[in-house]
């Protein structure tokens, strides 16, 4: 798909059909946006294999990284930084996973809800995420507010969800390429009486709501407000078909193994059609990631059972397990360097795209540490090529710098774990 | 609504099977979505399937008698939106959805018209929600207490007998109510809400994680389906027959599924009349069967620690706390001549671990005699099984010579008893602990069985009430 269309563009080589395929930035008389990617993996890392050695720009990259040595040029490894946590661990893996992209704690204040295997009390999120916030200061005109894909993302739980449109909002993944295609690439081809129904529905329902709001409880009214909300969504982009693209074909049930490649390919699809902006990939869960990976080293106990065990055995294959991820992690950059973007250069040129886990390392649920990896262009914000070492500082300097990186450099905190420091110094510009 | 629920109701107001791939919020062990809002996805994907019904029945809707291009929009509210939505839709809230069939049919004809009706009735919040009215005495409504009971029995809407009756105002008096639950026990629709709570209870759902169960995947369809079906359908057995939790727990006979015959071998002694009779010796009940003795052990290997904890969580309503921070969940391999309890012991002899693995575990042990797919055996690779219990809890020592003998001292347990009535209250609740539950899970702790247990809750003021609110 994307190669005939590669070729189209070398021939052509003009703005014109650039402007032709992407409908969408003509529309908006820009030089394209900048895309935010979230990418995540579940339980941290085997930092001495995952370190890089050197300095800021002399470095070399460690084993667990070395799959991605043709994205080196266009990447910088963050080492140090941890997720602030105000509240003890009393579910350390849950408690960070709502803070990874929002920078703010989890509700402890909300007793209701509860692990039973655990006998601890908390609630939803209390923050935003990143992408959500960026989404919501930019408004992109693009079919899809957000898009967010995952693998195996279980039922709703704060172990379970790191997209937060705000406090209790989670925005579910769809965690197959089955239903990620569906909904993105499923509905798009739409003519003047389908849009009509579509709108006179969508209408006659946020109607409805409002009739019934009256009767409602203030809290189910805010849970009724924010449904209409996201009908408002999808009516506001109903006619946005993004580019010119073929639609892929629909993913067949490949197993594990070939999943998340599956999702980075819809992933890059959606994005090079300028469907979205802010996207999100998140492999399993925080919670307890059962899985088996035989073919990644894991062939018993699940991925969370052996992240808990401190032999050099159990380190190996954690690296194994984790030096596979990079290479998915790799294959996503792979996919956006591969489709070109309106301004000849690629979809990974302009965007920005971040890997991240909930914790620095398994055993004993170290929130120091935690390791990220930064790649992509970012319209030409980010230099390449480069090794940061950030000892104990507050990852909210991260997701600080992210905004900056899209260019919205007008953030300059967020989240409430934010000690106000501002970006992290050096990442971006 | 849940994913299920949301299917349950197309499949009996349609008739067509069709899945809704919404996520379900996962707080309180039984699925239910009780607190946060409906995202974009979820927005879209219950978009996608209306259009996918609305586009299916809306040629054979438009072709039926009643639909006429003047009525048909009150038709479909009489016929659909009462058994979509629970409750009649009165005639102030009729109007705009007659503009709604006329804007359609301008654009397509009369099929256009159903369409576009169907499409927003499948969106339409009290399709999508559990809305409850509540009466001027403060309890919920007729048309409310019919879809509260049969979401509880049947994980689905009320059919037109229970709509009639809350339409009478026999959903508000003690005998009809009581009527009302042996009506939803006798119904077929029972087997599917007793599926999706039992499923949840006994957590068989494990069988179903492919990538963590690759032994139970290598089976073939009829055994996993046999694997979960049958402690649903010892459940449903027991309610029926005025079983108690006593005999939930002791009994050896239950509904025969030929498909585990393997698994069974000779613990299974006698099938007829669709009955399977079982070696008292090897089984005792729905805790002993292969089922749920699988989905709380591990890929090849058992796991005394999850078949601990499935007791003290589930039957015993004590979950253990959450491990310490240097928790190391994997065993060391074994050693020569080393049984799964000593290396069990050897690892957990730290006291941070001990005091609730040696609870976990010392339940767990008592199972040994099962393998991980539930199966009879001697030995565990040529290790002795050791399968005593003896464990101190609630100020008690709990102690039976294994497994088999744990069932019966746990089937004379009132906290037992008074557990299993929690975790129904959970489910058809949808929230976990609500303190106001507490004298209702008493007496449902005391009735004489299952039947006089479901029948306590749903007689209870507190069932008859609005749902407490999410915080």
């Amino acid at each position: 798909v994307s190669l005939t269309r590669r070729q189209l563009l070398r021939a052509a080589g003009a703005s014109s059909l650039a402007a032709a395929l992407f409908p969408w930035t003509a529309r908006a008389g820009d030089p394209p946006p900048t895309r935010l990617i979230l990418f995540y993996t579940p339980h941290g890392t085997i930092r001495d294999r995952w370190l890089p050695a050197g300095s800021e720009t002399s470095w070399s990259l460690s084993p667990i990284l070395k799959p991605l040595a043709a994205h080196k040029s266009r990447m910088v490894v963050v080492d140090g930084l941890r997720i602030a946590n105000p509240y003890s661990h009393r579910v350390p893996h849950t408690y960070d996973f709502p803070a990874l992209w929002s920078g703010s704690p989890i509700d402890v204040s909300t007793p209701l809800y509860t692990r039973p295997d655990h006998g601890v009390s908390f609630g939803w999120n209390t923050g935003t995420s990143i992408d959500q916030h960026l989404a919501n200061l930019t408004n992109p005109d693009t079919r899809f507010k957000s898009l967010e894909l995952g693998v195996l993302c279980g039922g709703a739980h704060p172990a379970t969800r790191m997209i937060y449109a705000g406090p209790a909002a989670p925005r579910h993944p769809l965690d197959t390429p089955q239903r990620a295609w569906d909904q993105i690439f499923g509905s798009l081809s739409t003519d003047a009486a389908t849009l009509a129904r579509k709108r006179a529905v969508l209408d006659m329902t946020i109607g409805e709501m409002a009739s019934l709001r009256g009767t409602l409880s203030a809290a189910d009214r805010v849970r009724l407000d924010a449904h209409a909300e996201s009908l408002r969504d999808i009516e506001r982009t109903l006619e946005n078909q993004g580019g010119d693209c073929e639609v892929p074909d629909r993913p067949l049930d490949l197993g594990l193994e070939r999943v998340i490649d599956q999702q980075s390919d819809l992933l890059a699809s959606a994005l090079g059609c300028g469907l979205t902006r802010f996207a999100s990939l998140q492999v399993r869960i925080a919670d307890n990631d059962g899985s088996l990976y035989p073919w990644a080293g894991i062939a018993s106990d699940g991925h969370h059972a052996i992240s808990h065990v401190t032999t050099q055995a159990a380190y190996d294959t954690l690296a194994e397990l984790y030096t596979w991820y990079a290479a998915r992690f790799a294959y996503l950059l792979d996919r956006l360097a591969a489709w070109p973007d309106a301004d000849g250069a690629s979809v990974l040129d302009n965007s920005l795209v971040v890997w991240g886990t909930e914790i620095g390392r398994g055993w004993d649920h170290l929130d120091t540490d935690v390791p990220f990896v930064v790649a992509g262009g970012a319209g030409g914000r980010l230099r390449g090529n480069r090794f940061l070492q950030k000892p104990r500082t507050v990852h909210n300097r991260l997701l600080v710098s992210l905004a900056h990186g899209v260019g919205v450099p007008e953030v300059e905190r967020f989240g409430t774990n934010d000690d106000g420091g501002g970006p992290l110094s050096g990442l971006i510009g | 609504l849940t994913s299920d629920q949301l299917s349950a109701t197309l499949a009996d107001v349609f008739g067509m099977v069709v899945q809704v791939p919404v996520s379900d919020e996962l707080l309180t062990g039984y699925r239910a979505n009780a607190t946060s809002a409906v995202d974009e996805t979820t927005a879209r994907t219950v978009q996608a399937t209306a259009e996918e019904v609305a586009s299916t029945f809306a040629n054979p809707v438009a072709g039926l008698p009643g639909c006429t291009d003047d009525d048909c929009a009150d038709y479909l509210l009489d016929i659909g939106a009462t058994r979509l939505f629970r409750r009649p839709v009165p005639e102030a809230e009729r109007q705009p959805w007659r503009d709604l069939f006329r804007d359609g049919a301008i654009h397509g004809g009369r099929t256009e018209g159903v369409r576009w009706v169907l499409e927003a009735m499948l969106q339409h919040p009290r399709f999508l929600y559990h809305v409850e009215d509540v009466g001027t005495d403060g309890r919920l409504d007729g048309y409310s207490m019919a879809a509260r009971l049969s979401y509880t029995f049947w994980a689905g809407p009320p059919d037109d007998a229970l709509l009639a009756a809350a339409a009478a105002n026999q959903l508000q008096s003690p005998a009809g109510l009581n009527a009302a639950v042996d009506y939803l026990i006798a119904d077929p629709k029972f087997e599917r809400g007793m599926r999706h709570f039992v499923q949840q209870w006994l957590r068989l759902g494990e069988l179903r994680e492919e990538s963590e169960r690759p032994d139970i995947v290598a089976l073939p369809s009829d055994v996993r389906l046999a694997l979960e079906n049958e402690p649903v359908s010892w459940v449903v057995a027991q309610v029926r027959t005025e079983g108690a939790v006593y005999d939930l727990l002791t009994a050896t006979t239950g509904p025969a599924f030929p498909a585990l015959d393997r698994l069974y071998g000779a613990d299974r002694q006698a099938t007829s009349n669709g009955q399977a009779t079982f070696d008292p010796a090897r089984r005792s009940g729905v805790l002993t069967l292969p089922g749920v003795q699988a989905a709380a052990s591990h890929a090849l290997d058992t796991s005394p620690t999850r078949r601990g904890d499935l007791i003290l969580s589930q039957w015993l309503c004590a979950p253990p706390g959450p491990p310490p921070d240097n928790a190391a969940t994997t065993l060391p391999p074994p050693q020569e001549g080393q049984t799964k309890r000593e290396r069990l012991e050897a690892h957990f002899h730290d006291p941070s671990c001990s005091s609730c693995h040696s609870q976990m575990d010392g339940l767990g042990f008592g199972f040994e005699p099962y393998d991980w797919l539930g199966r009879s055996r001697t030995d565990d690779g040529g290790q002795p099984l050791d399968p005593e219990v003896s464990i101190w809890f609630r100020g008690d020592t709990l102690a039976a010579d294994d497994g088999l003998g744990l069932t019966h001292v746990l089937a004379e347990r009132q906290d037992v008893s008074e557990c299993v009535a929690r975790h129904f209250t959970r489910y058809a609740a949808g929230i976990l602990e609500d303190p106001t539950a507490t004298c209702v899970v008493q007496d449902m702790g005391r009735a004489p069985s299952l039947r006089e247990m479901m029948r306590t809750l749903v007689l209870s003021e507190w069932f008859r009430r609005p749902a407490p609110e999410a915080p």
